[in-house]
């Protein structure tokens, strides 16, 4: 099989370093059948373990936590095939936390203490 | 250095899955405060929810099977467990799991029926149909039903933590302190008790249907606290997990309900080869149909992405019958019915765990431990369907246990800097990583594959032995690790956290599988192919001592001498 070799712009900002967020380009060997997740996990893998994406994944349509924008769409990135070209943004509507990472939580603080401590 | 927030809580429950969220709902009805911490968002990770189907659960006159009876599920677990199973925790099983399902439909669960019959499906290993189910996504259905109801107690916290360190003060947990990954702050957490719910460690293995967060970290927490670890080398294989695409790799294909219909297995050849192995060729039971297709994996006939081909187009119907699977793998871009799907045997269920007794305590006063997280009621093996029970039934014993163990204790103190330390600990991984060499992702890959060849489906003295000489060489490369300094959702440090653990819990499950010289259930030694009951009908138990793992044995708790 030959090498297939695709680019894929995905969204960077780490809003403690960063004035404003910018896109990084990524060359991905693409396998057959690959999706968009599979590039992300490829690029953090092999390419730059900065990325910063969630740390779960069902793989099943489950969780949602895949959920990124790809090219202006809110999709499933495990179920979406990667393309040349495409670009990756975090999913929209939830707090960013960095690069793709966002806040997907449903933390609730109840009654209880929680206070600084040193 | 971050913030160190404080919380006081009386029971914290680590893990939000069916487990944990049983516990913290039973614990919360006792009054106190209860804190439930999760790695990653609750009710959206975890693995309660891709436990597509069964749960077993002997349903009397309400089911569609009234002749099924505690009793005969008690014979079918001992059996299927290979005399291993803990029979103490079996009897509590086999009575409980009919309650947890009519309070999970109170709950909302919309169990599937026929009539007013709960219906019931069969698996290997069932005197009766047992295994009821919702649809085909029963585990989700649980995981958001419990979630509702933790959300309407008003005593409930939820946050969203990874757990790095239990506290202690004499031998007792007091407490526990955790990561918050999104932005890399440390919580001191002030406990009266603790429960451990944090499912299996799938993710040592490199094929696993297990997600991602799957990485034993309650183990790892418990034996870092010195508590008992039991059986930690029975790791249960599914034997048909799919291994490519990528993106679906480890999710497992039905096999034993396709067989009948016409689904065959194939080498990298196009040839035939389960009978080579069993004469129940494709029929084989799971453990069985396991060691076929390994051998046949290890003899170099191997697909393009290293498996064994399956071919489903004689089985009519197959997307209907299938959607969770079959649609599901067509949805992701494979050419199904037609294409022929590439499997191999992927890691299902962690056996072994934290040892417990019927109270679901610990070996530590103020720990608990339930659901895959505790081992090991199910034994050497476990039929399908009982792992979602086992959650609910003793989610709930521990949440229970803990909650009353708070009402008479107090808050203690750890004992020295235990809370400083894992802090410099943590922060010295971070600092170190500017200048280390090699990335714990290239570490965790290699301890997965040997664990995958040498401590998997199959077993052997010389294997088991090279396995723990590589694990030593990895633990070496793991003190010089780089990672990126960055302390926001950083999945290097996470995984940097991860893998010193998992090196330890690899270690710990090939020296005790190394030790066992025979076959038993999921531990088959090729070396020692026959079950020795005489010899071998005990548990082992890992715990650490002098920084080290020390291995013994304990008998099998036995109610039912004449089994059942």
């Amino acid at each position: 099989m030959s090498e297939n070799k695709i680019k894929v712009k995905i969204f960077r900002f780490d809003p403690e370093v960063d004035k404003q967020p910018h896109f990084q380009k990524y060359e991905v060997v693409k396998t057959e059948k690959m999706s968009v997740l599979s590039a992300v996990q490829y690029i953090y893998e092999k390419l730059d373990g900065s990325l910063s994406f969630s740390g779960y994944f069902c793989y099943r349509k489950l969780c949602g936590l895949c959920q990124m924008k790809i090219d202006e769409k809110n999709r499933l990135s495990c179920r979406t095939p990667v393309e040349d070209g495409m670009v990756i943004e975090p999913a929209p509507g939830y707090p960013l936390i960095k690069d793709l990472a966002v806040d997907f939580s449903a933390e609730r603080e109840g009654k209880g203490s929680e206070n600084e401590d040193l | 250095m971050k913030n160190m927030q404080e919380i006081k809580t009386d029971v914290l429950v680590i893990g939000g899955g069916a487990a944990g969220c049983w516990a913290a709902i039973t614990a919360s009805a006792h009054g106190g405060d209860v804190t439930l911490i999760n790695k990653y968002p609750l009710g959206k990770s975890g693995t309660t929810i891709v436990g597509m189907i069964t749960y077993n659960a002997v349903m009397g006159e309400l089911g569609v099977h009234p002749e099924d009876s505690p009793d005969i599920y008690f014979q079918d677990l001992v059996k299927e467990g290979a005399l291993l199973g803990d029979q103490n925790l079996m009897e509590i099983f086999v009575r409980q799991g009919r309650k947890t399902v009519l309070q999970l439909e109170k709950m909302g669960v919309r169990w599937d029926k026929i009539g007013d019959k709960f219906d019931a499906r069969r698996l290997p290993g069932m005197s009766y149909p047992r295994g009821c189910f919702s649809d085909h996504r029963t585990g989700l259905f649980i995981q958001r039903a419990l979630v509702r109801e933790i959300q309407k107690r008003s005593n409930i916290r939820v946050l969203e933590r990874k757990i790095t360190k239990l506290l202690t003060k004499e031998g007792r947990i007091v407490g526990a302190v955790g990561l918050h990954i999104h932005d890399g702050s440390f919580l001191k957490i002030s406990a009266k008790s603790v429960v451990i719910a944090t499912g299996g460690a799938g993710r040592l293995f490199k094929i696993t249907s297990m997600p991602e967060d799957a990485r034993g970290d309650g183990y790892s927490l418990a034996y870092e606290a010195g508590a008992r670890l039991i059986d930690m080398e029975f790791h249960l294989f599914f034997p048909a997990t799919l291994v490519y695409p990528e993106t679906l790799r480890g999710l497992v294909v039905p096999r034993g309900t396709t067989v009948p219909l016409g689904a065959r297995i194939l080498n990298g050849r196009k040839e035939r080869f389960m009978h080579k192995y069993y004469p129940e060729a494709e029929f084989a039971t799971r453990d069985k149909a396991s060691i076929s297709i390994f051998k046949e994996i290890k003899s170099g006939a191997i697909t393009l992405h290293g498996g064994v081909y399956m071919d489903v187009s004689a089985v009519e119907n197959l997307l209907e019958k299938y959607p969770t699977s079959f649609k599901d793998f067509k949805d992701a871009g494979m050419n199904l019915p037609e294409e022929w799907l590439e499997i191999a045997p992927g890691l299902h269920f962690t056996l072994g765990g934290i040892q417990i007794n019927e109270f679901c305590e610990t070996s530590l006063p103020g720990l608990y431990a339930a659901g895959e997280a505790a081992g090991n009621m199910h034994g050497a093996n476990r039929i399908g369907g009982s792992a979602l029970p086992e959650c609910s039934v003793f989610g709930q014993i521990a949440g229970e246990n803990a909650a009353i163990h708070a009402k008479f204790n107090h808050y203690l103190e750890p004992e020295g800097e235990q809370i400083g330390e894992e802090k410099e600990r943590l922060s010295n991984l971070l600092d170190a990583g500017k200048k280390g060499h090699t990335r714990p992702i290239e570490i965790m890959r290699a301890l997965q594959d040997l664990m995958y060849d040498k401590v998997g489906v199959l077993r052997t003295g010389n294997g088991l032995r090279e396995a723990i000489a590589e694990i030593q060489d990895l633990k070496k490369k793991a003190k010089d690790m780089k990672i990126h300094p960055s302390s926001r959702y950083n999945n290097e440090w996470v995984d940097a956290v991860d893998i010193l653990d998992m090196l330890q819990l690899g270690e710990i499950a090939a020296r005790s599988a190394m030790f066992r010289e025979e076959s038993r259930g999921a531990h088959y030694r090729e070396d020692f192919p026959q079950q020795d009951d005489r010899i071998w009908r005990k548990h082992s138990l890992s715990w650490k001592e002098g920084g080290d793992v020390r291995i013994a044995y304990c008998p099998v708790r036995i109610t039912r001498p004449e089994g059942g």
